[in-house]
């Protein structure tokens, strides 16, 4: 009987954990301050949940996180009892599903559109002008606001009255100031939102639109059977993303934005926590308020990739 | 050698990446601003051996006038000044301009020891947190003329001292104060044939006026412009009969002044003059630079505002139209007699924190400030150098070049001390309407209402036993009332927002509260 000698010379060394770390040691090395990063201001804050489950009292310091007083579920009932608790989870729910029906299709239709954009140079420069207000401040963008919508003197208003309509109160209605966080999120968005989008168009094999051309498909019937289905895996990662970030409905924007006439319509759970954390000292308020919120989004963000799972085969894990 | 040079390359790409996250260190002896950059090597060795006092600078003077950018010689100068007086060295900290308290209330929760005094706030605030100092000592042994001070207003020192121990954690800074008049651009009065009103029918009548007549043009006038809180402070007091504040019901509870008969009827009357037209639409999400851009462009013509912006802009506003004026007239009336309600004296105070290195001399440098011609130098630079006296039994002064120093350590430790801060134009020239204001006409105290609760301190901690959830009851009386105003929300639910929705928010627990504290405070 032969003997297998392949069989045996390719069993391999096994090798630990810390010969792979000599091994690759200058790869290691490069990614230590990305992973000390992470580690120093992403998970080692995380242990700052704990005030939400103690009285802590700001002005004792760090310290003050290990001595202060545990006190349960007190500053999450404290939350639900409060008269605008229902008003707040309102606002930012509904804010946040505005912008998601809203803003989350816009990139995606501006990126089919650019790629459909025949001149060269039209595209690129059209590209570029629609990333700008991704790099202006929301600071800049809420007077930008201010002075385009004012009711005295205001682009909008001024064009309004000229047809003979009356003045809008649009940041001091609560009829109209959720429009105008959602019109100005997705000015402010949508460019620089488009790029993922654009760079999985490219992807796309140039084969099937030959193909579709010879079948005689119209621009739109190839946008509707080639582009879109190409890009459903990047649409649902980039979808499940964002329902993770759902809860998010722009702090700083509703923070520049809002006056207490909107404020029904516009307070959020960040801003209430702004208000209770960092005006009136309340940490462990804020941070039990904080907490709810983030666990909710934890939920919405594992359910959205369960059912896109389901549905797509796609998930981010 | 080639992996040894790889090796070296990339621990010198990572510590190079990690040391640029970090920064220097700052001692307690080094410079904290870049002003005294032209101190040369020997002055620094000598500085460090002074102590240092950090202090929470003062904004409104900065936005306002002094920008706090003076010539580095200039600030030296003055810095040296100080040193060479009382042998400390101040140090302004600016906090970031529209986060002023949430970043000084992280500075004070930090272990950075480089802050020993603020002026932001009510001493309550931080005393229950254990962050303050007690002054007593201080006060006795650095401080004699801040307590001199205070001789005729020693009612003050009740609203910084903490009862039950009797530890006093402040030096009181905002005394009572009347500055909530209606101010009426009396120059356009007169164009359409009007006088200043002396109560609020003549005024409804001149806002018409305004709005009719257009004295701006190109429809540019803006007959009124109005803030929610003088709306309370300086007209409702017309339509109440204790004025704006917390005031005793018949059945003997403290109830917040939204609830007290009559304040509906001054919403009502300010929810019409907005429905006609004669408040600008925008009044209550204006910053407070658009309000100064409206007022020096002309377009305004009155306004319940607090005096500031009408006296600080005024003279910008003369410049191109030399005949504007703005007045008001003092005891103006409504149905329910005048106006205007006195604010209460508060429990602001400038504190010392507890974790301060230098409380001595802290307190030194608030004793110096309390001195007449160190207060204006703080403000305005050297005597003789920078400015001098025009008539110094009346305060007037002129200052010789305003752009040399520009008021870094200027403090404001109270507004007592403001009667001093006359700078005139020239040596011939009126003090003019801001420091008439805020040296006369703010402590006009017989032609105001005063609250019923009018000297009565309401400790933080018992507010926040009893009534855990009044900022939703704050938050609730602010939102309602701009909604009424401006017809967001129909005045036929008044009546359902004061006994249904102001409930529900919990204004019982705070009626509560305030009635406990009242009731024993009269007692």
């Amino acid at each position: 009987m032969k003997k297998d000698v392949s069989a045996v010379s390719v069993i391999p060394r096994k090798r630990t954990f810390w010969s792979k770390i000599k091994k690759y040691k200058f790869y290691y090395l490069l990614a230590l301050p990305g992973f000390l990063f992470l580690l120093i201001f992403k998970y080692v804050p995380m242990f700052g949940i704990v005030l939400a489950f103690k009285d802590y009292d700001p002005f004792m310091g760090v310290s003050g996180i290990f001595s202060s007083e545990w006190v349960g579920f007190a500053n999450f009932t404290k939350f639900f009892n409060s008269y605008y608790f229902t008003n707040v989870m309102g606002n930012t729910i509904i804010i946040s599903l505005y912008k998601f029906i809203f803003s989350f299709p816009a990139p995606i239709i501006l990126a089919i559109m650019i790629n459909e954009c025949g001149g060269k140079y039209f595209k690129k420069i059209f590209q570029t002008i629609s990333y700008i207000p991704h790099f202006i401040s929301w600071v800049v963008v809420a007077s930008i606001m201010f002075t385009i919508l004012s009711t005295d003197n205001g682009l909008v208003n001024t064009a309004l009255n000229s047809l003979g309509l009356p003045s809008m109160a649009f940041l001091s209605d609560p009829k109209y100031f959720r429009g105008v966080l959602v019109v100005s999120e997705i000015w402010k968005t949508i460019g620089f939102g488009s790029i993922v989008y654009l760079a999985a168009i490219t992807g796309v094999d140039q084969e099937q639109y030959e193909a579709a051309n010879m079948d005689g498909a119209t621009r739109f019937q190839k946008i509707r059977y080639i582009t879109l289905p190409s890009i459903t895996g990047v649409v649902m990662i980039m979808m499940i993303l964002r329902i993770g970030s759902l809860l998010d409905a722009g702090f700083e924007q509703i923070f520049l934005l809002y006056s207490p006439g909107v404020y029904s319509v516009s307070d959020i759970v960040d801003t209430f926590v702004y208000r209770s954390g960092l005006l009136d000292n309340d940490y462990s308020y804020a941070t039990a308020v904080g907490m709810f919120k983030s666990v909710i989004a934890g939920i919405l963000l594992i359910s959205a990739n369960f059912f896109s799972k389901k549905v797509t085969s796609e998930g981010i894990w | 050698m080639k992996k040894s040079i790889s090796f070296v390359l990339a621990a010198l790409i990572a510590t190079g990446a990690l040391a640029g996250c970090g920064e220097p260190a700052q001692t307690k002896t080094s410079s904290a601003t870049n002003s005294t950059a032209s101190t040369n090597q020997s002055d620094e060795k000598s500085n460090t051996e002074i102590p240092e006092v950090y202090y929470e600078g003062f904004l409104p003077m900065r936005v306002f006038e002094n920008r706090g950018d003076s010539e580095p010689e200039a600030y030296a100068a003055m810095e040296k000044k100080i040193i060479d007086d009382i042998g400390v060295k101040p140090v302004p900290l600016w906090m970031p301009r529209g986060s002023e308290q949430e970043k000084l209330n992280i500075m004070i929760a930090s272990q950075d020891d480089r802050l020993d005094i603020i002026m932001s706030g009510n001493w309550q605030d931080y005393a229950s947190k254990n962050v303050l100092m007690p002054l007593n000592d201080l006060l006795d042994n650095q401080g004699k003329d801040i307590v001199k001070n205070y001789e005729d207003f020693s009612f003050m020192w009740d609203q910084v001292t903490d009862s039950k121990d009797g530890n006093i954690y402040g030096v009181p800074r905002t005394l009572p104060l009347s500055q909530h008049p209606i101010w009426i651009r009396d120059d356009w009065a007169a164009d359409v044939g009007k006088t200043t009103p002396n109560n609020v029918d003549e005024l409804e009548a001149l806002l018409k006026e305004f709005k009719d007549k257009d004295p701006a043009g190109n429809g540019q006038t803006i007959p009124m412009i109005v803030d929610l809180g003088s709306i309370q402070y300086g007209l409702s007091g017309g339509f109440t009969e204790h004025g704006y504040g917390y005031w005793q019901d018949t059945d003997g509870k403290v109830k917040p002044g939204v609830m007290q008969p009559g304040f509906k009827d001054a919403i009502v009357k300010v929810a019409d003059w907005y429905k006609k037209g004669y408040i600008y639409p925008e009044s209550f999400t204006l910053e407070v630079e658009k309000i100064n851009e409206l007022i020096q462009a002309g377009r305004v013509g009155s306004s319940i505002l607090i005096y500031s912006p009408v006296c600080i802009n005024l003279p910008e506003l003369q410049k191109t139209n030399p005949k504007a004026s703005y007045s008001y007239k003092d005891g103006f009336e409504g149905a329910k007699g005048i106006c205007e309600t006195g604010q209460n004296p508060s429990s602001d105070s400038m504190m010392i924190l507890k974790k301060s290195q230098n409380p001595e001399a802290a307190m030194k440098l608030l004793n110096w400030m309390m001195d007449k011609t160190n207060f204006i130098s703080s403000y305005t630079g050297r005597l003789g150098i920078d400015w001098d006296w025009v008539d110094e039994s009346a305060s007037t002064l002129i200052r010789h070049d305003a752009e040399t120093y520009d008021g870094e350590f200027y403090m404001f430790p109270n507004n007592l001390m403001l009667r001093y801060l006359n700078i005139l134009d020239n040596a011939d020239a009126k003090p003019g309407l801001y420091t008439k204001f805020l040296t006369v006409d703010s402590y006009r105290t017989k032609t105001v209402k005063q609250a019923q609760d009018f000297g009565v301190i309401y400790p933080v901690s018992v507010l926040d036993e009893i009534s855990p959830n009044r900022a939703d009851v704050d938050r609730m009386i602010e939102e309602e009332l701009v909604k009424f105003i401006t017809g967001v929300r129909p005045l036929t639910e008044w009546d359902k927002f004061i006994n249904d929705d102001l409930k529900k928010a919990g204004v019982d627990a705070v009626i509560e509260a305030r009635t406990k504290v009242y009731t024993d405070a009269k007692k």
